[in-house]
């Protein structure tokens, strides 16, 4: 496991930050085990899941639900963020976004003197994909090509390599990554060999062929036509990432909401009791934190309020998985409060309360306090200044829908 | 250029395999060495990996894992909190800091730093793990425990100051031994 880290990130690194990753490093490196057992066991458990699962969906339960879940899938995107055909028709869209525009593009990139046969493809709302044949004269080969915008944050999985002849990754000069695969044949599949460019700034393209007019096509030629170097020029053509990022972003993935840290603590202390001393302590992305001290003794009191609405799908479920066991209210926001001790505060013995609730859009606030004016700090009275109903007509305030738009 | 049933069970296996040993090790160094503990989230963080990767494949409109090795451990992470949150507060033996830590070279610094992490709470022990084991940045190790990146710095921050405390210079030592 790599020791490095960016100390650009800890401004105070006195070197324990560089011990403390060297050190985990050795120590974690002396856990040994056999994995037979573990993967066994692993194997297993998902298997029954799995079974579970299919039976549920056989005898129709959760049908409703889903119908949403498969249709995030299937696009691999956010579930609030599926680009609808209509909206993708109807929008306004660079040429190289039409079927025609794509295919004149991709044409240009081809060797000269092949053929090219588009059948099927056109804009899909987060890009353009088309599949056809390319045929150089040895023999028509199936062709795809498939170019589309993504959340830069959540990128695509790497091709894991492991079935493959050649699996060769590198990393171009505009930060994207190329990976280059060659799949041989099966018995049902004829050889396979695609080129995968994954752009920093979040679009992906793929162009791949095989050796035989379809997909599952018998085999016409011993290999495909493009060499492994024609194919990756074809997918890191300029293009490709011009088209890619010509798409709104919104029509290809949901961008999460980062609430202002300044904004949260102003909307906090707007929402506190009057006539108490306020002092700002910290604040950032989704974050902000303050003192309290109504003169029975100061209290820390943060906030966090963040998108999950991209959790449910990574979750896949209608909700996300945190929350299913929280109390659902009437208007379907998920609500819990807590009052105990301060997990984080060690040997303090702090008191901590908080309420969180979970919108239906997908935002969660969490309020808490504490009966001190740090986690390491002592504590300064028996308990926090907010009382548990204060904490949640914070996070039930209305006020925070305003950042979902 | 679909992969059968039996192509991806394969290549779940080959994951499995070159995985699980690290999987293993994050494990223990996030249960403060509690290595049973340790196979029985490794176990759930496999078999939700299996359930994942037979919807996973390119172009075929499966579910798209974004780089398998990094989300396995993200499920570790998020696996281990949700286990300690289901624990009542039994973790949590914080006893006295030892007035000069670490001061001589300790052959066994090793069980020290494991005790160290132990006395951490959950999540101060998740963040040091994400930032200092994984090498994963402050916005990763946010996602991963579904927290902001303020609340992750502050927690790493507030983790460091009680890790340095317990530990003391015996980290150097180790280090160099």
């Amino acid at each position: 496991m790599s020791a490095q880290f960016d100390m650009s990130a800890h401004p105070e690194s006195d070197g324990f930050e560089d011990d403390l990753a060297r050190s985990l490093a050795v120590a974690g490196a002396r856990f040994e085990t056999d994995p037979a057992p573990l993967i066994s066991s692993g194997l297993a458990l998902g298997r029954r899941v799995r079974r579970r699962r299919r039976r549920a969906v056989l005898a129709g339960v959760a049908a409703v639900a889903l119908t949403g879940v498969v249709g995030a899938v299937a696009t691999g995107l956010p579930h609030r963020a599926v680009v609808s055909p209509a909206a993708a028709v109807h929008a306004p869209s660079p040429e190289l976004l039409t079927r025609d525009g794509a295919e004149h593009a991709l044409r240009g990139l081809l060797p000269a003197g092949g053929r090219l046969t588009v059948t099927r493809g056109g804009p899909t709302g987060k890009g353009v994909d088309l599949s056809g044949t390319y045929d150089d004269g040895h023999g028509p080969a199936a062709v795809t090509l498939s170019v589309f915008r993504m959340d830069p944050i959540r990128g695509y999985p790497e091709d894991l390599c492991l079935t493959t002849v050649t699996c060769k990754r590198s990393k171009l000069p505009d930060g994207s990554r190329l990976t280059v695969t060659q799949r041989a044949a099966t018995a049902t599949e004829p050889a396979s060999w695609d080129a995968q460019l994954s752009g920093k700034d979040g679009y992906m393209v793929i162009f791949g062929e095989v050796n035989a007019p379809a997909q599952l096509a018998r085999p016409t030629r011993p290999e495909p036509p493009l060499s492994l170097d024609q194919l990756a020029a074809v997918a890191a053509a300029p293009v490709w990432s011009g088209a890619a990022m010509a798409v709104p972003p919104n029509w290809a993935y949901h961008e999460p909401v980062i609430p202002d840290g300044r904004q949260l603590l102003q909307d906090l202390t707007n929402m506190l009791p009057g006539g108490v001393d306020h002092r700002t302590v910290d604040t950032g992305n989704g974050y902000a934190s303050l003192t309290s001290d109504d003169d029975h003794g100061r209290c820390l009191i943060e906030i966090s309020v963040e998108d999950w609405s991209n959790q449910a799908s990574i979750d896949r479920a209608p909700e996300p998985k945190a929350v299913l066991d929280w109390d659902r209210l009437p208007d379907g926001t998920r609500l819990r409060t807590g009052d105990g001790a301060d997990d984080t505060a060690g040997q303090l013995h702090l008191r901590r309360r908080y309420a969180e609730a979970f919108l239906p859009d997908g935002l969660r606030i969490l309020v808490s306090v504490i009966n001190a004016p740090s986690h390491e700090q002592a504590r300064t009275r028996p308990e926090p200044v907010l009382t548990t109903d204060q904490l949640k007509e914070i996070v039930l305030s209305p006020e925070w829908r305003k950042w979902l738009g | 250029m679909s992969r059968s049933r039996t192509e991806r069970e394969a290549e779940y296996l080959e994951f499995a395999a070159a995985r699980t040993g690290h999987l293993y090790r994050s494990a223990c160094l996030l249960t403060g060495g509690d290595t049973h503990l340790a196979e029985d989230l490794v176990q759930e963080v496999l078999g939700r990996m299996y359930v994942l990767w037979h919807r996973t494949s390119w172009l075929s409109g499966g579910t798209r894992i974004d780089n398998p090795a990094a989300y396995a451990h993200t499920v570790l992470v998020r696996a281990f909190l949700s286990h300690q949150r289901r624990r009542s507060a039994t973790e949590r033996p914080y006893g006295e800091l030892p007035d000069h830590p670490g001061r001589e070279v300790d052959p066994s610094v090793r069980v020290t730093l494991m005790d160290a992490l132990g006395r951490l709470s959950a999540r101060d022990r998740a963040v040091l793990i994400l930032r200092y084991w994984e090498d994963r940045s402050v916005e990763e190790t946010a996602e991963a425990m579904r927290a902001s990146s303020g609340a992750v710095r502050t927690q790493s921050v507030r983790a460091l100051n009680r890790l340095r405390a317990l530990l003391g210079d015996s980290l150097a030592d180790f280090v160099r031994n």
